[in-house]
């Protein structure tokens, strides 16, 4: 190897280190799990194998009590490695996506392809593309193998074969498909933000099939065959990508640029912004808006072309094919579009990043006034983008029944409507994620920022799955639920007190958080008591829950985070 | 909240101000004071702790140890009765990149109530902007014009830039910023600017601080400045291989027989130094401001002074 190529190979080591430490701390925790799970398995097969002897030969107590509740702690176990190890090798294979992106936030925000201070260097445009390809692929088969070993073999049922190369060529090809992607469009973020999702969507689509027995006996060889051509295309694409690039051919698409700024003027209003707030309303709109609708429209739009032609081949009842499709616009929108506006609002107007800019934090306005600009630009985005996934809906529901009235498919569809206004309602909950954290401007990069989300929700998940797999943490609930709303309220009196002492803002502003907080937990109350009906929870504890959903505390943070941004 | 300062009060006042970053100290300023009406010049190497000291001012930076006062307020604690009445141009001009020239101004103008569009237009003529031009698409000295429109529209009573010159080619730099400079001060208003260019500094501004370490090593009237330094040729004797040491000089640069001394003592004690030493002076000059900056840092024993010996040796 010569030098330029090493060097290459150590920036990329060096620049992320934090990053191979975090994959070794994922893959170390979910190893110790999956070690633990095996290890009551082991032990509970050697109990079994015990109390089968002992009725063979007929001596000694029975003690098939002990075996059950064996049995119980391994299958608890089991699914805490299955559910924590699937979730954190999601994001272990995302931090492998950033660490492999071999890019750089660029002076006007955002960020650029291949770092451009490299074309200055005396190196070949297909060295500095092929090394990191070639560290992207070598990383991700490790870390699929090393999880596949480590972590998935000792915990995973012997019926369910997983197909390992499979997973591994969608792994590699994803990462090259993402890495040309990010490289050959940097002058076209946009475009190049709707390629990314579609990207992403395609591989979670296509990860889910080898689950689905049937499909996957017919699909596996198209689907090898597919992701094959995609490996084999993507650094070709990305070579010729960078090579123009880098003699500056692609540093603008004038034809496009044209058609945009002719958008931007016609929709563009003349008129006086009259307020510091105003303002500060619009130009977030503008930033954010545009964007994340287009990418949701892109997504759904791509979703009801899939739908229809799985509809057009006939393979799968229509029924199941739409809600499969319905499953996918709400995972989509509460998983990933709605942190994704949420951590995208938080950014500053001037860099995108988390920190705040020198331009933004001298503008004489105040820091309520700033985060009541984001709220209320989240808070219509959310809407705006609420109305268009349920338009995608609609839409598949028109597609299959015709001229038959949508009001009696929905009731075909048992406890769909609950359902999706419970996930809608939880999309806000994601939407403002870590919004004090993102605000305080303290995380490096709207990368790290989406990891943390991300962590922070598989981190509730499993504790609500472990209380509702321990009677005795559940006769405890109304008490930590009860002690949880009370330190939620406590946290806010203080949090808004702070505020006013500060005059970081109004009382207008804390009278209109609290009756947005109120209304909204009357709405959860509601939802919450219409599913605890349907599920058979336990009502008394659901409706207690009811009221941790709508965010407060986390409201009455974000200006001190924020004043924390501003005045460091 | 919003209170009125005295006149006589100053308008920036630190005091005992220190900020660190780690274990590097950035900002250790004893007391610097800026008056109405004055053309403040911070002047300093890289990393000398200009831009952190104007954060402060900005209220971007909280003071870790000591206080700042901008028209006699917190501007960490009171940002908008501070920010409405400054003007400023940041070195990052990280200005919007998606927005188009005429959008910024519109955005700017809604935080101003003073903002006077016809000067603002005025000005985006006179530095040639294109309004519909997207800022990401402008040059460094397009943003440079744009960021110093931004600062100048309000009619601010206090003008802080932080490099403005940075990005600007010589004519404009001349022509327009520092006739900008002047004619904000003829109206009574307050600037406070940093920059490495020293003979801009010596032409723009009539008080100078020199920092270097995070510290103020030099701060006065730029006449006062120059009138109390020296530049002095001394010849020798006999060569020396090494500087001569004497009372009063800041820096000795030469060989053998002839040493240039920049000095802030009088000419009599020098001559009578010098000829301890088997010298006399032969050519006496005035200093100019890169003189004594160099002089200065350089006796705080920064690299620059250290190479300067290498070179001399």
């Amino acid at each position: 190897m010569t030098f330029p190529l090493a060097a290459i190979t150590w920036e990329m080591g060096r620049k992320n280190r934090f990053g191979f430490l975090l994959l070794a701390f994922l893959l170390l925790f979910c190893f110790g799990a999956s070690q633990l799970a095996a290890h009551f398995a082991e032990f509970e097969s050697s109990l079994s194998e015990d109390l089968r002897r002992q009725i063979l030969m007929s001596t000694g107590p029975l003690d098939d009590l002990g075996i059950l509740e064996m049995h119980a702690r391994t299958e608890s176990w089991r699914h805490f490695a299955l559910v924590s190890g699937g979730f954190l090798l999601g994001v272990s294979v995302l931090v492998l996506f950033g660490v492999c992106a071999f890019c750089e936030s660029s002076r006007g925000g955002g960020f650029t392809g291949i770092p451009s201070r490299l074309f200055t260097l005396p190196v070949k445009t297909l060295h500095l593309v092929a090394v990191p390809i070639l560290v992207g692929i070598f990383l991700v088969v490790i870390v699929g193998q090393a999880w596949s070993t480590l972590v998935f073999k000792p915990i995973l049922p012997t019926h369910l074969p997983i197909p390992k190369g499979f997973f591994l060529l969608l792994f590699a090809s994803s990462m090259v498909a993402f890495q040309a992607l990010v490289w050959t469009l940097p002058a076209f973020p946009r475009i190049r933000a709707t390629s990314l999702i579609t990207l992403i969507a395609l591989v979670v689509f296509t990860a889910t099939i080898p689950f689905s027995e049937n499909e996957w006996k017919d699909l596996e060889s198209p689907l090898m065959v597919v992701w094959a051509v995609i490996l084999a295309v993507s650094p070709l694409a990305a070579w010729i990508g960078v090579s123009r690039v880098r003699r500056g051919e692609w540093c603008e698409w004038t034809v496009l640029t044209r058609v945009k700024d002719a958008i931007s003027n016609f929709l563009s209003s003349k008129r006086d912004l009259r307020t510091p707030a105003a303002a500060q309303f619009w130009m977030e709109l503008r930033r954010i808006g545009p964007m994340a609708l287009g990418g949701l429209t892109i997504v759904c739009l791509i979703i009801y072309g899939l739908t229809a032609f799985a509809l057009g081949t006939g393979r799968e009842p229509a029924k199941e094919t739409v809600e499969v499709a319905f499953s996918a616009i709400v995972t989509f929108y509460v998983f990933v579009w709605s942190p994704l506006v949420g951590v995208g609002a938080c950014g500053d107007g001037g860099s995108r990043r988390l920190r705040m800019s020198a331009f933004q934090a001298t503008q004489p306005m105040t820091t309520g006034d700033y985060v009541a600009a984001k709220l209320k630009v989240m808070a219509t985005v959310w809407f705006v983008g609420a109305l268009v996934s349920v338009c995608a809906v609609l839409a598949l529901g028109l597609r299959l029944r015709g001229g038959e009235t949508l009001l009696s498919w929905f009731q075909g569809l048992e406890g769909i409507a609950p359902v999706t206004i419970a996930a809608w309602f939880y999309s806000i909950h994601v939407l403002l994620g870590l919004f004090p954290l993102w605000l305080a401007g303290r995380v490096q990069g709207s990368t790290w920022a989406f990891v943390g989300v991300l962590l922070a929700y598989g981190l509730v998940g499993h504790l609500i799955a472990l209380f509702e797999r321990s009677p005795s943490l559940q006769s405890q609930a109304l008490a930590w639920i009860v002690a949880a709303t009370a330190l939620k309220l406590g946290i806010a009196a203080l949090a808004f007190r702070e505020n006013l002492r500060r005059r970081l803002m109004g009382r207008r502003f804390v009278w209109a958080v609290v009756g947005v907080w109120t209304l909204g937990t009357c709405v959860s109350i509601r939802i919450m008591s219409v599913l605890a009906e349907q599920a058979g929870w336990n009502e008394g504890l659901a409706l207690a829950g009811a009221v941790l959903l709508f965010p407060l505390a986390r409201i009455a943070l974000a200006p001190l985070a924020a004043d924390l941004n501003r005045h460091r | 909240m919003n209170q009125q300062p005295l006149n006589h009060e100053p308008v920036i006042e630190i005091s005992h101000l220190s900020r660190r970053f780690g274990f590097k100290v950035a900002v250790d300023v004893t007391s610097l004071k800026v008056h109405r009406g004055q053309v403040f010049g911070l002047v300093g190497a890289n990393g000398a702790g200009k831009t952190t000291l104007i954060k402060h001012v900005m209220g971007l930076l909280r003071a870790e140890s000591g206080s700042v006062r901008v028209f006699g307020l917190d501007p960490a604690s009171d940002p908008v009765a501070v920010l409405r009445r400054i003007g400023f141009l940041s070195e990052d001009r990280d200005m919007p990149g998606w927005m188009r020239v005429d959008e910024l101004l519109r955005y700017t103008r809604a935080f101003h109530r003073d903002w006077d569009k016809d000067y603002a237009e005025s000005l985006r003529e006179r530095f040639q902007l294109d309004p519909s031009a997207r800022v990401k698409n402008l040059s460094r000295g397009e943003l440079a014009k744009t960021g110093l429109l931004l600062a100048l529209a309000h009619r601010p009573e206090l003008l802080v830039l932080d490099e403005p010159s940075s990005g600007l080619d010589p004519v404009v730099r001349r022509e327009m910023l520092e006739a900008i400079i002047r004619s904000v001060a003829d109206e009574g208003r307050t600037v406070f600017f940093s920059s490495h260019l020293l003979d801009e500094i010596e032409r723009a501004s009539d008080h100078v601080a020199m920092m270097a370490g995070g510290r103020v090593i030099l701060e006065g009237r730029v006449e006062e400045i120059l009138e109390s330094h020296h530049r002095l040729t001394l010849r020798f004797a006999a060569p020396l291989s090494e500087p001569p040491i004497l009372a009063g000089a800041l820096l000795m640069t030469g060989a053998g027989l002839e040493w240039t001394a920049i000095c802030n003592a009088g000419r009599q004690e020098m001559e009578s130094a010098a000829a301890k030493l088997g010298g006399r002076i032969v050519e006496e000059a005035a200093a100019s401001l890169d003189d004594i900056f160099l002089a200065r840092v350089g006796s705080n024993g920064s690299s620059l002074r250290r190479s300067e010996k290498q070179e001399v040796s």
